[in-house]
């Protein structure tokens, strides 16, 4: 029973701060052993910031840390890993040219003392005796580069393991897995509750959160609000206590679906990942595409988006042969993008908010005779679309990477207008956005929809992608094994179709 | 655009706009050279009292045209994150080629092939790093050693040189000339600053180049083209060391394939002591100007007390280094909570003064 | 044989090459003139093996070839000022790896991006050399320098026999030692490598600190070779000592090394070297050699990979 276990980490009245802000205030915080204890909160809430100084990233300003009895001040990440602390953070920390193996132990290799040559045999044997416990199998000597997002998590994972980390943390573990990746993930999380460790859990994801954790801490604002048992702790209090105020879960269509059809894409293939894949979008219709990670999403929406060419089959749009060779022809005739990684494909952090929104429109924004830029044009644009999208920018000159990342990521999504909005390609349109703006960016979807904009949207948010989407496609492969309309679109008919090699599709009228 | 307002009411209100005030550290990006140039106008005088007589300042401004214009070039590489090595060869050969053409067909030859020369060059490595996809600091190196080596080549029987009874041809009064007593190298050099102000922040194309320089992931899914920007950004540098060879070899009347060695140098470390970063996305021509004239004047300075060239490469060399180090601090305090580990890291130890 | 291709794909041209030269020219195919060739491979391929290093950390050292020339001024002025030969050449070691350490110093604690960094130590150590030279020769006759480059202990030229240890050496750090794996864990992901508590500091200043040693061996045995010292030895060098190890397949952003390209880098230029100048080229052709030579690696290169693997960082904001 975890409410009798030791309690492994205590935080006490923590704070953090950074130049003119208060990353933490007085935050406290414990792990026992065997428990699952999440921690959860909207951007900025200051999550991060607490595992980095778990993890020895940051140094506290006040407050104190203790291991058990001991009290814990980590300068360095090494310090971290010998308390027995590993923290997974967001951004992996792997060598992808390095093998399995000497990644989980880099720093901790093994080697034989008279030549001082690494010990493959028994680097690799501890390796493989890690991943059993972990009830997975994974080649030791493979190369970390060659393998998938998940198997890159499990290795993250034996890495925290072979410290004998006592108290493993997770940031977002499941950004960026499938369906069934997550349930594996779990049950691993679960394996290491079992055997006595202390996990941290951090996520957006709340469904995730009741299905694993025991206890859970919601921070807002970098004060800490709330910790109390999952049991007792429902979805919706959870979501108040995050956001600070009432939020309603569903999502409100205004629009209705018209008959003309914007995109149509007929026997499409590119390259491994995409085979074969028709489908249609009509104007004022968001169509949902889902599927486990790498079964050809990125690769869909980049065709369309005119970043990557067809190898075989037809697209129109409007009705007319659409064949764009780079993203600039697609916008061109009005075809808008939204790139799943905001971060290194979405901002450009050294501009300004005004000249993000109109990187890719900059010949609408010349004076007409010297076909100069006209300051004028572009911070009037920069106006509309603050009214617009609501978003929260001291003025058109500030820089976009101080903007939280539910206000970048509503910029991008004024970029994505900006080509005409004859069609949007949203690509994850919220992944790491919080609850508020999440809720927002749902509202934008629907604005324009109702104003006769066509969306494909790719999420691997179920809840999102059911519950915003007019139908949904499932890919498998590279190849569309579902499509799901009305009361066919269900969580589990999408994992099915995804997972398993069930094939429904809906019957609807052409 | 169609904007069809089916919301009533944002749902929450929208900041008002502040009336936006640079931050001191924005505006010492933009300035802080141009203050410690003066700063070194103000305080050069008591060292040097020769420094403020008229010909030496219009010598120092002559100086300083052919490097200025190239760091001008520059600019535009590093903005975009990448740099040209070989701008040191490239000034060597167009100087080389551009005497072989005076010599053929007088000043119209020549100031047309230094043109061409320079845009040749540029197209050179343009094509190496976006049709062969090698990364432009190593195509620029080897082509660094291409180049010199083609003027060497072309300068086998001795270096190529201005006839002393040319002086009257209005090509060599390129570099001697003075415009109401400014020195014809420096108003092309201000011409040149004047032209890429308006190139890079007011036009489409020098945007393109700062959001590529930004984030070239994120540029391509803004319909910005990549190998665009490095063909333009490396012709451009072609260019002004096309422009500058002219300034360049009217003073110095002789040109072979050893000519400014280490010019590379030189042009990077100016762009960067101007407050260009060398990570791209955000350049200061104002900063490059005033540092290119911050160089020369130092360079006069220890010429003028006698210092030997050995010494001026290590000074030189120095000051990179410091100001490369200001270039990284500054990025460094960008990022929050950086600070304390910078200064700690500076000073060798740790900000906790209890650790055990 | 297809084994050894892949592991060495530059055998292959190594080979055209030699037969090209065989069939057009008298002399290549002569044991003095392959001698000769080794020797150059081998004064080249001891400072390659140090970058084949820099080059796996995802860095580069521009400055060996102003530490070529200091460690031949400190070397040939200490023997003209009557310091013993050998503590001579000991001094001249040190001299490189101070130039090395500062490298280190100024990349890993200042923040200086390696490579301007490295242009910048170019300058002001050849500025140092010049200086202290004041741009005379300092000429020598020294046995015992002379012996580097010229002795034959067990009838192997002494530079061959240099270049064998020291490849011997690297291969087994590279592959087998925690060291060599963790400067390809740097040069593979630098963040993860701090985050996973390796001194990563301490070793990007080691890999430096080799790097300058080679430049001090490198210019003992130009020294050796000459028996005199300047400001102007060792210019452009640096293309040298990185194109060999381009040549040889390491990758340039980082995280692997092929110790045994960089050797074979070595042999393939001195090799074109060597024919140049039996096919009577000019000099100032076979300036441009090298930097040809390295552009067209670089490409071919380019070339070959495979389009974009697949990410094996992930990027996710929060």
């Amino acid at each position: 029973m975890p409410a009798e276990s030791p309690v492994l980490l205590h935080v006490d009245r923590l704070t953090v701060e950074f130049p003119g802000v208060r990353a933490l205030d007085g935050v406290h915080f414990d792990v026992r052993a065997g428990e699952v204890h999440a921690l959860v909160g909207e951007n900025g809430a200051g999550k991060s910031t607490l595992l980095k100084v778990l993890g020895g990233l940051h140094r506290p300003a006040a407050g104190e840390i203790r291991l058990g009895e001991r009290r814990y001040r980590p300068r360095r990440p090494a310090d971290a890993l010998h308390a027995g602390i590993a923290v997974i953070y967001q951004e992996f920390n792997l060598y992808p040219d390095l093998t399995v193996a000497e990644n989980v132990f880099s720093g901790r290799e093994p080697y034989h003392r008279l030549t001082r040559g690494i010990d493959y045999a028994e680097l690799n044997r501890r390796t493989a005796q890690l991943f059993g416990t972990l009830g997975v199998h994974l080649d030791p000597a493979r190369t970390v580069g060659s393998l998938t997002v998940s198997e890159q998590q499990l290795v993250e994972i034996a890495k925290a393991l072979s410290v004998d980390g006592r108290i493993i943390v997770m940031d977002e573990p499941t950004a960026a897995l499938s369906a069934d990746e997550v349930t594996r993930l779990l049950d691993v999380v679960r394996r290491l509750r079992a055997e006595g460790r202390g996990v941290v859990y951090v996520s957006h994801r709340l469904d995730e959160v009741f299905a694993v954790a025991d206890r859970v801490t919601v921070l807002r604002d970098g004060r800490h609000v709330h910790t109390g048992d999952l049991a007792e702790t429902s979805q919706e209090d959870l979501v108040r206590l995050m956001v600070g105020r009432d939020v309603s879960a569903a999502t409100r269509r205004t629009g209705a679906v018209r008959d003309d059809v914007v995109l149509d894409l007929d026997q499409v293939s590119a390259g491994r990942q995409l085979r074969e894949v028709s489908l249609r979008v009509r104007a004022g219709e968001i169509v949902g595409i889902g599927g486990v990670a790498g079964a050809g999403q990125p690769e869909l929406s980049q065709v369309v988006f005119g970043a990557l060419g067809v190898d075989t089959g037809a697209m129109t749009l409007d009705g007319r042969t659409y064949r764009p060779s780079t993203p600039a022809d697609a916008m061109a005739a009005g075809v808008g993008f939204l790139h799943e990684d905001r971060k290194s494909s979405g901002i450009l952090p050294d501009l300004s908010v005004r000249d993000n929104l109109t990187v890719s429109v900059l010949h609408r924004v010349r004076a007409a005779l010297t076909r100069l830029l006209s300051p004028a044009a572009q911070t009037a644009v920069f106006a509309e679309h603050r009214q617009r999208l609501a978003i929260r920018a001291t003025g058109p000159g500030q820089l976009i990477g101080q903007l939280s990342g539910g206000n970048q990521q509503k910029v991008l999504f004024g970029r994505a207008l900006a080509p005409g909005g004859r069609l949007l390609v949203l690509n994850e349109p919220t992944r790491g956005v919080d609850i508020g703006a999440k809720m927002e960016i749902h509202q934008l979807i629907d604005e324009v929809t109702a104003a006769g904009t066509a969306v494909l949207m790719i999420s691997s948010d179920l809840p999102e992608l059911l519950g915003v989407s007019d139908r949904v496609y499932v890919l498998a492969a590279g190849r569309i094994v579902g499509h799901l309309t009305g009361d066919d679109r269900t969580e589990e008919n999408v994992i099915a179709c995804a997972t398993t090699g069930r094939r429904v599709f809906s019957e609807v009228a052409a | 655009m169609t904007t069809t307002d089916t919301r009533t009411a944002a749902p929450e209100p929208v900041l008002a706009d502040r009336a936006e005030r640079p931050s001191l550290g924005r505006l010492w990006d933009t300035w802080g050279i141009t203050a410690i140039l003066l700063l070194l106008l103000a305080l050069t005088p008591l060292v040097a009292p020769g420094f403020l007589q008229l010909e030496n300042l219009q010598s120092v401004l002559r100086e300083s045209a052919y490097l200025g214009i190239v760091a001008a070039g520059m600019t535009f590489a590093i903005a975009a994150g990448a740099f040209d090595l070989s701008v040191g060869g490239q000034l060597a050969l167009v100087s080389v080629v551009t005497l072989l053409a005076y010599g053929a067909g007088g000043t119209p030859a020549a100031v047309g092939a230094a043109i061409a020369t320079g845009l040749a060059c540029g197209l050179v490595n343009a094509g190496l790093i976006t049709k062969l996809r090698v990364p432009p600091f190593v195509a620029t190196l080897g082509t660094l050693f291409v180049f010199r080596g083609v003027a060497y080549i072309l300068t086998q029987d001795g270096p190529q040189t201005l006839p002393y009874d040319q002086i009257g041809s209005p090509f060599v009064k390129i570099g001697g000339l003075n415009v109401a007593g400014v020195p014809l190298p420096f108003v092309i050099m201000l011409v040149v600053y004047a032209a890429a102000w308006v190139l890079l922040r007011r036009t489409a194309t020098g945007r393109r180049v700062l959001a590529y320089g930004s984030s070239p992931a994120a540029a391509r899914f803004c319909g910005i083209s990549a190998g665009r920007i490095q063909l333009f950004v490396f012709a451009l540098v072609g260019l002004s060391v096309g422009i500058a060879a002219l300034t360049y070899i009217t003073r110095v009347w002789t040109a072979d394939g050893s000519a400014q060695d280490g010019f590379e140098l030189k042009v990077i470390a100016a762009v960067v002591l101007g407050g260009t970063s060398l990570k791209g996305g955000k350049a200061t021509l104002i900063g490059t100007f005033s540092a290119v004239l911050l160089v020369s004047v130092l360079n006069d300075v220890l010429v003028g007390q006698g210092v030997p060239s050995a010494y001026q490469r290590i000074v030189l060399g120095c000051v990179l280094i410091v100001a490369l180090t200001v270039d990284g601090l500054r990025t460094r305090f960008a990022v929050p909570g950086s600070l304390r580990r910078a200064v700690a890291g500076l000073a060798g130890r740790s900000t906790d003064p209890d650790s055990a | 044989m297809t084994g050894l291709l892949r592991r060495a794909p530059l055998a292959l041209p190594l080979l055209g090459v030699a037969v090209a030269l065989a069939l057009t020219t008298d002399s290549f195919l002569t044991g003095g003139n392959l001698e000769n060739v080794l020797v150059a491979a081998a004064i080249v391929a001891i400072p390659g093996l140090a970058m084949t290093l820099c080059l796996a950390m995802g860095e580069f050292d521009l400055s060996i070839g102003s530490t070529v020339s200091l460690a031949g001024v400190v070397c040939c002025s200490a023997i003209i000022d009557g310091v013993p030969a050998p503590l001579a050449m000991l001094l001249a070691l040190a001299a490189g790896a101070l130039v090395g350490l500062a490298n280190g110093l100024v990349v890993t604690k200042l923040g200086v991006t390696p490579f301007i960094a490295t242009l910048a130590t170019l300058v002001i150590v050849r500025g140092l050399s010049l200086a202290y030279t004041d741009g005379h020769d300092q000429i020598v006759s020294s046995a015992t320098l002379k012996y580097l480059v010229g002795g034959r202990p067990l009838g192997v030229p002494m530079p061959i026999l240099l270049a064998v240890v020291a490849g011997a050496l690297a291969w087994w750090t590279v592959n087998r030692t925690r060291f060599g794996r963790w400067v390809c864990a740097v040069g593979s992901h630098r963040e993860a490598a701090r985050v996973s508590g390796l001194p990563v500091d301490r070793i990007r200043i080691a890999v430096y600190v080799l790097v300058g040693m080679s430049g001090g061996l490198w210019g003992l045995l130009i020294s050796s070779q000459l028996q005199k010292g300047n400001g102007q030895l060792g210019l452009g060098f640096e293309l040298d000592a990185i194109t060999v190890v381009v040549l040889g397949g390491t990758a340039l952003l980082g995280g692997r090394a092929s110790v045994l390209g960089t050797v074979l880098g070595a042999v393939l230029i001195e090799t074109i070297r060597n024919g140049l100048n039996l096919l009577n080229t000019p000099p100032a052709y076979q300036r441009i050699s090298v930097g040809l030579l390295l552009v067209t690696a670089l490409a071919l290169l380019a070339l070959r990979r495979t389009p974009a693997p697949a990410p094996a960082v992930r990027e996710v904001t929060a």
